[in-house]
Formats: C-alpha cells, structure tokens, sequence
C-alpha cells in the first residue's frame, strides 16, 4: 500500500534528464507543423518555390477528426474516396508556443503529470528550435503566467531546458486569466500546444476560447496519471480522506466499486465534453497518460494528429 | 429462554446501537490521499448519494463486530435465563413460615426461611419479569402459612410488592399445616363472577417453598385441575434434638415443693449426649451432671418415623410460692452442627403457681359416702349446707369457694362457680334430662383427661342414671352404651362436671377409682384457671384467662417485650391469640392498687415441627409432588453473553489493528 502523496517520483534534475541524445537525435527529423496558413513577420528557413506566395503545398496526409474542413482536398476525395489534407510547406517563422500546466494538480501521478510535461514540452521546444521556428515555452500556476519567449535555434535548448527545469508546480491556477495573458502577448500566429490535466474548478471553457479566439492552432494535451485513469489497480479504494492537491479541500469518501463505476462514469463523461469543446473550436485534443512513452508519443501520436510532420 | 428485563435491555439497545452507527460514521478512520483534484469523486460520491441513501450501510467487519458485541452486552442486561419458567397465568407463592423453618442449614446464618424467600423472590422475578423496568403478564399471590394461612400480597402483577411481601415475612413458631394455606388460596383464585364460563377460571399454578414437614399431610390432597409445584429448602441429613415434653408437678406430700420431668427427642440419624439446665425465675438452679445420650432416630415397622427419645427429670426443690421453670438443651461441644440445626424446641418453660388448698361447698346429700370422702381431702375448707338455703343465698351462695359439690342436689339455677354434680342433673344449657334409664356400663372414656388420672372405669357398673342429652358445646368425658354418664359443660363464669348418676346407686363407693376421680375433678375445677399455664400452650393457640370483677384493662407483655392492652369481657374473661412465638407471655392488670401478674408459658414442644431433615417429596392422597430442589436455580445466560461480547471484542481489536496497521 503504498501513499501517492507522500512518496513523489524524483524530479529532472539535468537537461538530460528532460530529454537526453538518443531522443534528441530521432526528434532532429521532425518538424513541426500546422493545420492553419499562417503569415510570418520575419522570413523563414525554408522559402516558398513560387515567390509572392506565402504557402506552398508540402504534402497531404489522412484526415483526422478535429481538422479544419477548409483544408480537405476535394479532388483527392472524389477520385478516392477518401479524405486527405493538403499541407502547406511553412515559409513564414512559424510561432511555437508550449504551455505548461504548473498547478499543484499535475504534481501527482507515478509517472508525475509535471515531470511528464516537462519532457514533453521540452521534446516540442526542440523540434521547435532546431527548425528554427519561433518558440516560446509558459507555465501556468499559483503564481501567476511566467514565460519565455522568442526563442530560435537549437543552441537555445539548454537555455529552455533550464527554464523548464526551474518550474515548480504548486497552487490553483486562474486558468482563464492565464490564457487571456498568453494569448494577448501573442506575436504572430502560430502554434500553442496546451500540455494540462484540464481538472479545473473553474472550467477550461474561458481559457481554451481565450486560446484559440486569437488565431492559434491550438492543441490541447490532456495529461492524466494512470491513478485517476484506474483508481481501483492502484489501491484507490477504501475509507480515505481525498485530498485536493490545489486548495488543499478535504472529501470523505468510502471508495467501493460502485464509486469506482461512477468516477469513471464521470471522468469519461469530463473527457468527452472536454473534447466536444474543442472541437467544437476547432482546437486539437489530445488525451495522454504518463505511461506513454515521450518518443512513441511524439512519432506515433503527434504525427497522427498533424502536430509533428 | 426467558428474558427478565426485557425492557430493560430494549431500553439499553436504543441508547447504545444508534450511537454506535453514529459513531462510526462520524468517526470512522480514514486513509489520507492526495490526490489532484477532487472534482469528479465529489460528484461522484454526490451520485451516489442522491440515487441511493442507504449506501453508506455497507458490509463493513469493524461495524459488524461492534453490533454483535453491543448486542451481546444488551442481550446480557436483558438477563436471559435458559429455563422456561415464565407463565402468564397466576401463581401463588406459598411460603411455610413455621417453626422449623427457623433451622440454621448454612455457616452464614442463613435460615431455611431466609433461603425460601430467596428462592420466592427469584420465582417472583421470573414470573413477573423483575427488576424496577421488568414486567410480564403473569400475577403473583404471596401467601404465608404456618398452622395459620396470611395472604400477604394479593394477586398482583406487580413485582415490587410482591417481593416487599415476601421480604417481610418473618418466622413464627407454629406448625406447618399447609391445608389453611391451600384453602386461602382456593379462595382467592375461585371466579366469584356467576356469568363467567367455567373454563374462564385459569387454573392457578401453586409453589409451595418449605422444607416439607407439614403435619396435616395425610388430611390434604389436591382438588382437580391444581397443580402444585414444591421447591425443597434445607440441607439433607439435618438432625435436631429438643424438648418434646416439659412438666413440672407440686406433690402431693409436699406441696411446697416442685418436681420437674422432661423428655428430650433426637431426629437426627446420629446419637447425641446433651445435658439439660434448670432456672427458676431466671437463675440457673442445676444442670444435670451426666449429658443424657439420646438415641438416634429410627424408621419403624411400618415405616413409620420415629425419632429418639431419652428422659430427664430433676429432683424435687423446695419452690413454696409460684415460680417460672426454665429447661434448656446444653448440647456437648462435640456434637455436630447438624445434629442441632433448631434452637426454638431447645429451650421449655413452665408456669407453677404457688400451692393452693380449695376451699369446697357441699349441697345436699348430708352424710354418706362422699361426705366422708370429702372430708378426707387436704382442703382449706369444707362446708355443707342444704339446697334451700343455697337457693336463699342466691348469688352469694359460692362467694368464698371455689368448687361446689352438688351432692343429688337440683337448685332452681346455678350462680357464678365451678360445680361437681352427682345424680341430679344441673340445671344449666346443654343438659337435656330425659328421665331415668337402669343398668349401664362404661363403655368409652377420655382417659387422657386430667379427671381421670388415677381412674379406671372398667369396673363400674350403674344401676340407675339419667339420661342426659348433651347440648352445644358440652363435652362427654364418659359414656355408657344408651349415653353419656359423665359431662362437662363450660358456660363461661359457670362450670360444670356432672355424674349422670349417684354413686350410691352404682358400685363406685366401693371403688378406688371414685375417690381419684372425686379429687381430681375437684382439683381441676378448683385450678381451671392455672391449668393452662401448668400445661402450657403451643404457638397457635389463643390466651385465655379469668380476670378479678372491676379490673378494666389488662396488659399483656409477649416474649419479645411488646406490649398489648387487653380489655377483659363481661365475663371477666380476656383472651389474645393466635400465638405467634413461644416463650412466656405476661398478664398483668392493677386491682387496689396493686399489680397483679400470670404468667403463661408457650412452647414450641414434639418431634413432629422438631423434624427438620427435609421432605424430598410430598404426598398429597395419591399425588407424589417430587421435590424440584435447584429449578429456580435458573441457568443465567448472560455470564455467557459477556464472554461472547469479550471474544467478539478481541476479534475486533484485531481486524482493527490489522487495517490500521500501515
């Protein structure tokens, strides 16, 4: 029997930690991509074919629910039946924004929400910077919005890894407020990948439209620990005190298996409406669970999901 | 399985279980998780709740252990006993008070009618539920009894007052008759109401609680439909040893001085020597020097019980006024306890007054036979005077004497005195004289009256006599075929004994018998009055006694030093009774301003009351009621219960460490 709460996985300590040369050296092919035309300030690393454009058709790849209609190729579709999306070769800097959830919430799990947000956050900042897209990473918390900003080139890994590594996760976040400060700042379009729990007291509907009302193709990574997947194969049964790891709120609740049915009732129920809302919007939504390793996430699921190319 | 405080134990439930659930859920430990957010299980739980109230009563073994062992403890404050002696009918209380219930059986003092009331009130218990909050439907009636039946609570469904009833019955010293007891009790269970269906009168169950020497066994049997049930009290094997006869005696050669005769019997099934001490007025005069032995009880040819028996007697002592004789057992040092478990039959007291010479009246009949006889006695004086001038003297005519003699002599009417009547019949009620009748013999006589002491009659043979018939109350001292021929007739301030014919007309002038018969009918009239306190009176019997004309109040003092004030009739006569205790009873009253006292002794005398082994059964006609010694010793069931409740507390203290270990 073992207390989740009191015996917490180690944290990353080095930058190796968060993403080490192996990893590294597979995410050098990806790049990433997305879902909207967007126009650039600055010029970008790859340059359009045909000049006075600011989009080249790149590639096409399946179609997957969540993606913008606009973008299906008719054509394709009538001689195959099949939907396909054209993608367009990024000529602009295309704007990477990493947002990390650092609420007390995402201290929790064995793999530990936080921790895997941070690799993961830390494997889209690199693939990112060594596209030399413009990327930002911000973190979210009881504190407030913190951030760091227009970042490009590989050798600004470590100055991310750092930042990451200096994240904290603790209190309540103001998950609306933080969203509207993030998507104010923002400098041109681009891409904000949203890596949370989305467990909010509050509600995500404020924040997600704050997010995705300014012009971001926004994907929306729902983080969850195996334990709030499966209480009951992870001894999450019995009389127990809950505490709630934000506020601290104490709920008396006698777990039994009828419990059990009903919470997962109810975090099915919270899962699907989360997504309806996206899609709803036209934002990306993404569930994880921290046992999914980073690398099969990255080039199985993103890819799939038209984050990563 | 019968519960004795049921509402006791509902009360106790209600109180204790609800707090217990309360408790438990206000209390219950609980692991503490943090977890990230406790949205969802918040609203789950609420789900859950909303949809289904009573989820919370769910299989739990901490909660169950504890109900079981709080309704263990419940259940043992409900005292549950294992016998089912519970009814919901009547039941009387029948609990024998009597002389040999005084019997000490156990070191702690206890008596055998301490153990009977013991054992009523834990039969009491169990019938009405007992307790302050206990009840049941039944109804008790406590009766107590010894030669006399007392209902002491009515049929009552009242626990408290029977048990207050049976808590203040205190011993007596009469005999066990259990007969008045069962009549009383008839009384009371009989339906008096007329409309009432026969089947209607519930049979009434009888406990009898006694250590089953009840003398009128043989007479007593059970009506249909009774059902008597006897609890045994005492320890078996019990001897006792006690004065069966105790008499004293003024002689006649020396009147001034007393001989003093006892007999001592031993019931026990063992021999045992005691010696026997005398006081006279409260100071020991002697004690004998050798114990007597006296000879254990035996069962006889017909099987009949018959205890040992050993005879004492003092030699005569000058005592020349009244004196107060006091026997007592002194029982060796060696014998057992249980050789003598009653001391109420160890102590006897005789009255004696002081001797008395009569003084005697004649009339009629001068000369002859009896004149010469009377003459003969040791009397103070003897006068003779003739019919007509006792009929002149009227009422005056016995002033001065104590017996007069009516020698063939009939007055017109009899004034205040005790007469002796020879051949004419004396006119008083109760003497129907039809005329002459020849020839008779004895044929009957009560030959253990005082009269006839001395005196046979078998040799008697009538001529001539008159045929009396005799009325209320007079009693027949002897008889012949065709009637009586010697009477007494008790009419208050007259007294008499009348001779159906005259001596001279029979052969008893020449008999020894008619001068013994003559005397001794003299010195009984002569001592009437004294003649219960020489003989003493047993508990039961009432006190009677002549008191002198113009005494108004007379008090009487019992052995335990109350005192009661007696008013004497119209007839001088005072009388008190029954007698609960043995021991000397005092009357005194103030004539002339000086105290006069009599003292009466009463004693708890015979084998019978003295038999204190008891009874394993008890045989009513041809019913054997088997003894039920231990029935109401009632197996207790919540010494049991508590163990559970312990057992299932150890249990639980352990599934409770097990979850609260880490």
């Amino acid at each position: 029997m073992s207390d989740l709460g009191s015996t917490r996985p180690a944290r990353p300590q080095r930058i190796d930690d968060l993403i080490d040369g192996a990893l590294m050296a597979r995410l050098d092919r990806l790049d990433v991509v997305s879902r909207k035309i967007f126009s650039g300030k600055l010029q970008g690393e790859r340059r359009s074919k045909r000049r006075g454009r600011s989009v080249e058709f790149a590639d096409f790849r399946p179609y997957v629910h969540g993606d913008d209609l606009r973008f299906v190729d008719w054509n394709i579709f009538g001689r195959l039946d099949r939907l396909f999306l054209k993608m367009f070769l990024e000529e602009e800097d295309l704007s990477l924004l990493v947002v990390i959830d650092a609420s007390a919430s995402m201290a929790f799990g064995d793999p530990e929400k936080f921790t895997y947000a941070q690799r993961l956050a830390m494997a889209l900042a690199y693939v990112g910077l060594v596209n030399r897209n413009r990327v930002s990473v911000a973190a979210f918390g009881g504190d407030g919005v913190s951030r760091l900003a227009n970042l490009r080139g590989r050798a600004k890994t470590r100055e991310v890894g750092s930042w990451l590594l200096g994240l904290e996760p603790g209190g309540g976040p103001d998950f609306a407020e933080s969203m509207r400060t993030l998507a104010l700042a923002r400098q041109g379009r681009g891409v904000m990948v949203v890596l949370s729990d989305f467990l909010l007291r509050e509600g995500y509907e404020r924040g997600l439209t704050y997010a995705a009302g300014r012009g971001y193709d926004v994907f929306a990574m729902q983080i969850l620990a195996p334990e709030e997947t499966d209480p009951a194969g992870h001894d999450l049964v019995g009389d127990l005190r809950l505490v709630d790891l934000e506020d601290d709120s104490e709920a008396e609740v006698t777990v039994t298996p009828a419990v059990i049915a009903r919470y997962r009732e109810r975090l099915d129920a919270y899962c699907a409406a989360l997504r309806e809302f996206c899609v709803r919007r036209g934002i990306m939504h993404i569930p994880i669970e921290t046992t999914r390793p980073i690398d099969e996430l990255m080039f199985e699921v993103l890819r799939r999901r038209g984050l990563l190319k | 399985m019968t519960w004795l405080t049921p509402l006791t134990g509902a009360i106790a439930a209600a109180v204790v279980i609800p707090p217990l659930v309360a408790l438990y859920f206000l209390r219950l430990r609980r692991r503490r998780r943090e977890i990230s957010s406790t949205l969802l299980w918040r609203r789950s739980v609420e789900d859950l709740e909303a949809n289904a109230p009573w989820q919370r009563l769910r299989p739990n073994l901490l909660l169950l252990l504890q109900l079981l062992v709080l309704l263990a403890l419940v259940a043992a404050v409900a005292q549950p006993i294992a016998q089912a002696g519970g009814r919901s009918g009547r039941t009387v209380i029948l609990i024998d008070r009597s002389g040999s219930m005084r019997a000490v059986d156990e070191a702690d003092g206890a008596s055998r009618l301490d153990l009977a009331k013991a054992q009523a009130t834990a039969r009491v218990e169990q019938v009405l539920g007992g307790g302050w909050l206990g009840g049941g439907d039944g109804e008790v009636m406590v009766i107590a009894f010894d030669d006399r039946a007392e209902v002491r609570s009515p049929f009552s469904a009242n626990a408290r007052q029977a048990l207050e009833a049976i808590a203040a019955i205190e011993p007596a010293d009469g005999e066990s008759r259990l007969l008045p007891a069962l009549e009383l009790a008839r009384a009371f269970a009989t339906t008096t109401d007329p409309d009432a269906p026969p089947e209607a009168a519930e049979a009434v169950a009888l406990e009898l609680f006694s250590d089953g020497r009840l003398a009128d066994l043989d007479t007593t049997v059970l009506r249909k439909g009774e059902s008597l049930r006897f609890e045994p009290v005492g320890a078996a094997g019990a001897g006792n040893i006690g004065f069966e006869v105790a008499a004293a005696e003024r002689p006649i050669e020396g009147p001034g001085s007393i001989a003093v005769f006892a007999s001592l019997f031993n019931t026990g099934s063992e021999a045992v020597a005691a010696r026997v001490s005398i006081a006279v007025d409260g100071v020991v005069r002697a004690v004998l020097p050798e114990p007597v032995e006296i000879p254990a009880a035996k069962t006889g040819d017909q099987g009949e019980f018959q205890p040992g028996r050993a005879s004492v007697s003092f030699l005569p002592f000058e005592q020349p006024r009244d004196a107060l004789i006091e026997l007592a057992i002194v029982p060796n040092i060696d014998n057992s306890v249980s050789a003598n478990l009653l001391a109420t039959d160890d102590r006897a007291a005789i009255v004696v007054p002081p001797p008395k010479r009569l003084r005697v009246l004649r009339v009629g009949g001068r000369g002859g036979v009896l004149g010469m006889l009377l003459e003969g006695l040791p009397l103070e004086r003897l006068e003779s005077i003739s019919v007509a001038e006792f009929e002149e003297a009227g009422a005056e005519a016995t002033a001065g004497y104590d017996v007069v003699v009516l020698d063939g002599a009939a007055p017109a009417s009899l004034p205040t005195g005790r007469y002796l009547a020879f051949g004419a019949t004396a006119p008083i009620e109760g003497f129907d004289d039809f005329g002459s009748r020849d020839g008779a013999l004895v044929r009957s006589m009560r030959s253990e009256h005082e009269i006839f002491r001395n005196v046979n009659l078998d040799e008697l043979s009538v001529a001539s006599w008159r045929l009396i018939a005799p009325g209320r109350d007079v009693v027949v001292l002897a008889e012949a075929a065709a009637g009586p021929l010697i009477l007494f007739a008790d009419r208050g301030p007259v007294k008499v004994i009348q001779v159906a014919f005259d001596p001279l007309d029979s052969n008893w002038p020449l008999l020894r018998s008619f001068v013994n018969f003559t005397a001794n009918a003299i010195e009984h009239l002569g001592s009437i009055d004294e003649a219960a306190s020489l003989a003493g009176l047993v508990p039961g019997d009432t006190i009677t006694a002549m008191v002198p004309p113009g005494v108004a109040s007379v008090a009487l003092r019992l052995p335990d030093g109350a005192s009661i004030e007696l008013g004497p009739g119209l007839d001088g006569a005072v009388a008190w009774g029954p007698i609960r205790h043995a021991g000397v009873h005092e009357l005194s009253w103030t004539r002339n301003g000086r105290e006069e006292r009599r003292r009466v002794a009463v004693n708890r005398l015979g084998a019978e009351e003295g038999r204190v082994d008891p009874a394993a059964s008890l045989t009513l006609g041809d019913e054997v009621v088997g003894g039920e010694a231990g029935a109401t010793g009632r197996l207790d069931l919540w010494p049991w219960l508590l163990g559970v409740g312990l057992v299932l507390l150890f249990l639980e203290w352990i599934v409770y460490q097990r979850r609260a270990a880490p």
